[in-house]
């Protein structure tokens, strides 16, 4: 196996800006001003809304589009000036593109046929590749005999099997049922940890990108909003746009009392609270907002709390019950936790809720 | 947030690219813009200073105006009748649920394919001087049919074919769920009809309107069959040039008709662009609304039986002619004028194996050429591609005797004289064809996933390499196509290359022109009759061909 050694080169993304000319003659910024650098080996999201210009980096790097200014550099070699086919990337598309008259051999070892290998080693790395992810027995199959999450393994096989600087995923998965979409994630995740190509993953399912990443750069018109460990993203969000987008929030306006080094003193629905996690821009005075994600807010019987609600709505989710409450003229969601003898709270009645301290984490509430 | 399509719009591409390019560039600027640029200067220019003399000489002699008005008079009831027939004809054989839907359709194709003028020698062996049926049955001495009755007649049945292909495609494309929406809401067949069908078809009628006025006032034999004192545009243009060598009176001639037609043309590609946008699927749904009303079934089907019937006699009167002794004469079955085709030593042999040679290498080159300019155009980002589509397409709104005459003109002198030779008949093939061709593989093309290209970008194959080993076997079975067509296209064509022939390369469709002119009826049929089984031959071999590879 010692053909199995990729180890990818470090990316480095500097100022890197990309315009398009509309259909009205004007200029649209796609990606404006970005700056990013991945570790070699490290497995990185781009994750927003689409349109927010992720794919347009994807392509960039890839070199299926000219930059509008900024420098791509992979390892230390600025690469704006090659053709895709002299960057020696992987590229895994949505669509799988897979070569439709070519058998699932002949695509994995369509890379290694140009380089003009040896056959015998062509078919040794190409089948090692194949065995990697799962699909040895299907070598000779055309790629219309293989069900969807079947054609992206062997799209993966053939990203790789030319050990490439920087392994790039545009939305791999969207194409894929629910089910299929676990499945080849964790093969994915599976095969990084093995190989430990870098990897720039473009999706917008945040659950992907939390799931495989070691970091995710949480995208909005054409900027990156945040960048961070999948913990720092869902825990920590910096705003409220990627508090919102990533996983599901509830938002309460509160005023910061007092800031002291390890916490802040908030007052919200009458009482105060001390909250150790907040973002940068809440100071003394400020209004601001508690981030409160669904799973932490809880429901309890009316006398247990101090914080009241009324319950607008229920959805029995099996695991759970998923609540829709009105809080001082708001509506948030909540969670009811299933099991014990608790029954649903009827639609209409005064419920209590509750939620601990360091569970909270702490916005500026500006206007956007 | 604007939602953008991804485009292949940025790679970075080498030399060598830019080198096949810019060799397109030089290719569409030699052979379509000078010769073009000729016939205006020709027109235009006399000893070397514009003037508008010889144009407008043309138009204060009330002989060229009638002229002129003729052509346009023309188009307008070839291209109103021809559209009616063709609307009549798709509806029915898509919408309705009759017995021989698939026979109509394939013998609606067989104009198509034939040479332009057989309708016109059908129309003269049936109803002229000595016709079958003025001269035998009627007993008439009639020229009747000879001017506007006779050319209209030939022409809508000759080009009604082409609109409805164009209706045909646009039926096909309309989303049934509409007309089904419609009768569902208490609307019956007529009301549905005028209410939903026609009204989402106006762009595809108006479309295939404008396709056979541009294709009436290009066409030459026919106006020259049975055109009599009717002369039109295109046969006086004839006249002036091979009648009387007036270059500058034909090239004057020839601006009348070709700004009109690359107008019409362009008019008519936008529309045709609207078509499809008005389409609510994009694919062909094929019609599930199948009309079974006994009433509607009966009569569309008895006005299909009608139109193919008179198709039907169009061959079989040339194949009668092509086998009897001497038309309106003398009816005795002979093989005599297929001897004097193929007979060793003559004119025929010669011309049809100077058709086949010149055709074969004008179809390969020209198919080549299309797949390598409409793979560009498709999909290597380079400034002013959308300029060389537009630039090969040209030639297909010039009308067959402006580009035939501008051929003439352009390269009988220096720098590039190359009438009289196997070189400008080839080339002018491969440029009247070549719209066809590029279109064909646009579109051949278009339908590969974007994806598949950049896909082998991106593992390390230069666009050279993506093309030979994913584009053109992904393709193969449309680019066989096209080369077919383009060869079936080069041996029945007359009105351009007509004014390159010479006595060195001669082409069938030319000699048959002769034969007509010297009165020699039955050995044009029995030309006609080779070209039309060859072609149909070809065609249903290719047919095969396609089938097979769809199932694989």
């Amino acid at each position: 196996m010692e053909t199995l050694t990729t180890q990818g080169n470090a990316l480095r993304l500097v100022d890197l800006e990309k315009e398009f000319r509309a259909p009205d003659g004007g200029m649209v910024t796609a990606v404006n001003n970005i700056s990013l650098d991945v570790a070699p080996g490290e497995f990185v999201s781009l994750l927003g809304p689409s349109g927010c210009g992720k794919t347009t980096i994807l392509r960039m790097v890839a070199g299926l589009e000219q930059p509008s200014g900024g420098e791509i550099l992979i390892g230390e070699e600025r690469v704006n000036e090659l053709p895709p086919y002299k960057r020696n990337i992987g590229l895994v598309f949505q669509s799988y593109a897979l070569f439709p008259h070519k058998t699932v051999f002949d695509n994995v070892a369509y890379s290694q046929t140009l380089r003009r290998r040896p056959k015998a080693e062509i078919k040794s790395s190409v089948d090692e590749m194949l065995a990697l992810v799962g699909l040895d027995h299907h070598a000779d199959r055309f790629p219309t005999q293989l069900s969807g999450g079947q054609q992206q393994r062997v799209a993966l096989a053939r990203a790789l099997v030319s050990d490439p600087r920087v392994l790039l995923f545009d939305e791999p998965l969207s194409n894929l049922d629910a089910r299929l979409r676990v499945q080849v994630r964790a093969e994915i995740r599976r095969v990084h940890q093995r190989l430990r190509p870098t990897v720039i993953y473009v999706t917008h399912d945040q659950s992907e990108a939390m799931s495989m990443s070691d970091r995710i750069a949480v995208m909005s018109a054409g900027q990156v909003i945040q960048l961070g460990t999948p913990q720092d993203i869902y825990q920590r969000p910096d705003n409220k746009f990627v508090a919102d987008f990533v996983g599901s929030a509830n938002f309460f306006p509160a005023r910061v009392l007092e800031r002291k080094s390890k916490e802040l003193v908030v007052e919200f629905s009458g009482g105060t609270f001390k909250i150790g996690s907040w973002a940068p821009g809440c100071e003394q005075n400020d209004d601001v907002l508690l981030v409160i994600r669904q799973e932490h807010l809880e429901i309890l019987p009316e006398s247990d709390s101090s914080i009241h609600g009324i319950i607008r709505g229920t959805e029995f989710l099996g695991t759970h019950t998923e609540c829709m409450v009105e809080i001082g003229g708001q509506t948030a969601l909540a969670t009811l936790e299933s099991g014990g003898s608790r029954t649903m709270p009827a639609l209409g009645s005064k419920v209590g809720i509750r939620f601990r301290e360091n569970r909270v984490h702490v916005i500026a509430n500006t206007p956007e | 947030m604007i939602k953008r399509k991804p485009k292949q719009g940025g790679t970075r591409e080498e030399p060598t690219t830019y080198a096949v390019f810019g060799l397109a560039w030089v290719w569409l600027l030699v052979l379509i813009a000078y010769p073009l640029v000729q016939i205006l200067v020709a027109a235009f220019f006399v000893s070397g200073n514009f003037t508008l003399s010889e144009f407008y000489s043309l138009l204060e002699t009330a002989y060229y105006r009638r002229v002129i008005a003729n052509s346009f008079r023309l188009a307008a009831i070839v291209a109103t009748f021809g559209t009616i027939i063709a609307l009549i004809f798709a509806l029915a054989v898509t919408k309705v649920d009759m017995p021989g839907r698939k026979l109509f359709h394939i013998v609606a194709l067989v104009p198509t394919i034939s040479p332009p003028f057989a309708f016109g020698l059908a129309v003269i062996m049936l109803f002229g001087r000595q016709g079958l049926v003025t001269h035998e049955i009627l007993g008439l001495e009639t020229s009747a049919i000879y001017g506007l009755n006779g050319m209209a007649v030939a022409q809508i049945f000759g080009f009604f074919p082409f609109a409805y292909l164009l209706l045909r495609g646009v039926l096909l494309g309309l989303n049934p769920s509409l007309e089904e929406a419609a009768s569902t809401l208490g609307a019956n067949r007529l009301k549905t009809l005028f209410t939903v069908t026609l009204p989402l078809m106006t762009t595809g009628i108006a479309s295939a309107f404008l396709l056979l006025f541009i294709y009436s006032m290009a066409d030459l034999g026919n106006a020259l069959l049975i055109g009599g004192n009717y002369t039109v545009v295109s046969s006086q243009i004839y006249l002036a040039i091979i009648g009387q060598f007036d270059f500058a009176r034909g090239a004057a001639l020839s601006v009348t008709i070709l700004f009109p037609a690359v107008l019409l043309f362009i008019w008519q590609k936008r529309l045709e662009q609207r078509t499809t946008y008005a389409m609510v699927s994009g694919r062909p749904s094929g019609s599930s609304t199948s009309i079974r009303e006994r009433g509607i079934v009966w009569s569309a089907w008895a006005i299909c039986v009608l139109i193919t019937v008179i198709i039907g006699a169009v061959y079989l009167t040339i194949l009668a002619g092509a086998s009897t002794r001497l038309w309106g004469v003398n009816y005795t079955p002979t093989l005599d004028h297929f001897r004097s085709v193929f007979g060793a030593g003559n004119l025929g042999l010669r011309a049809l194996q100077d058709t086949f040679f010149l055709a074969s290498i004008a179809a390969v080159v020209g198919g080549v050429l299309s797949l390598a300019i409409g793979y560009m155009v498709q999909r290597v980002p380079v400034r002013g591609r959308g300029m060389v589509d537009f630039l090969s397409m040209i030639p297909m709104a010039v009308p067959g005797v402006v580009i035939g005459i501008a051929y003439a003109i352009a390269f009988n002198k220096p720098p590039l004289i190359i009438s009289g030779t196997a070189l400008i008949i080839i080339l002018l093939f491969i440029v009247r064809t070549m719209p066809f061709g590029l279109r064909m593989s646009v579109a051949a093309i278009g339908q590969i996933d974007v994806a598949i290209d950049e896909a082998s970008l991106t593992l390390g194959a230069n666009r050279f390499q993506t093309f030979a080993r994913v584009t053109l076997p992904l393709i193969r079975t449309s680019f066989v196509a096209s080369i077919i067509y383009m060869f079936t296209r080069n041996i029945t064509s007359l009105s351009a290359v007509i004014f390159v022939v010479s006595a060195n390369w001669t082409l069938v469709t030319a000699a048959m022109l002769s034969e007509i002119e010297t009165g020699r009826i039955s050995v044009a049929s029995a030309f006609a009759v080779v070209l039309v089984v060859i072609v149909v031959a070809i065609n249903i071999i290719l047919f095969r061909f396609i089938e097979r590879q769809k199932t694989p």
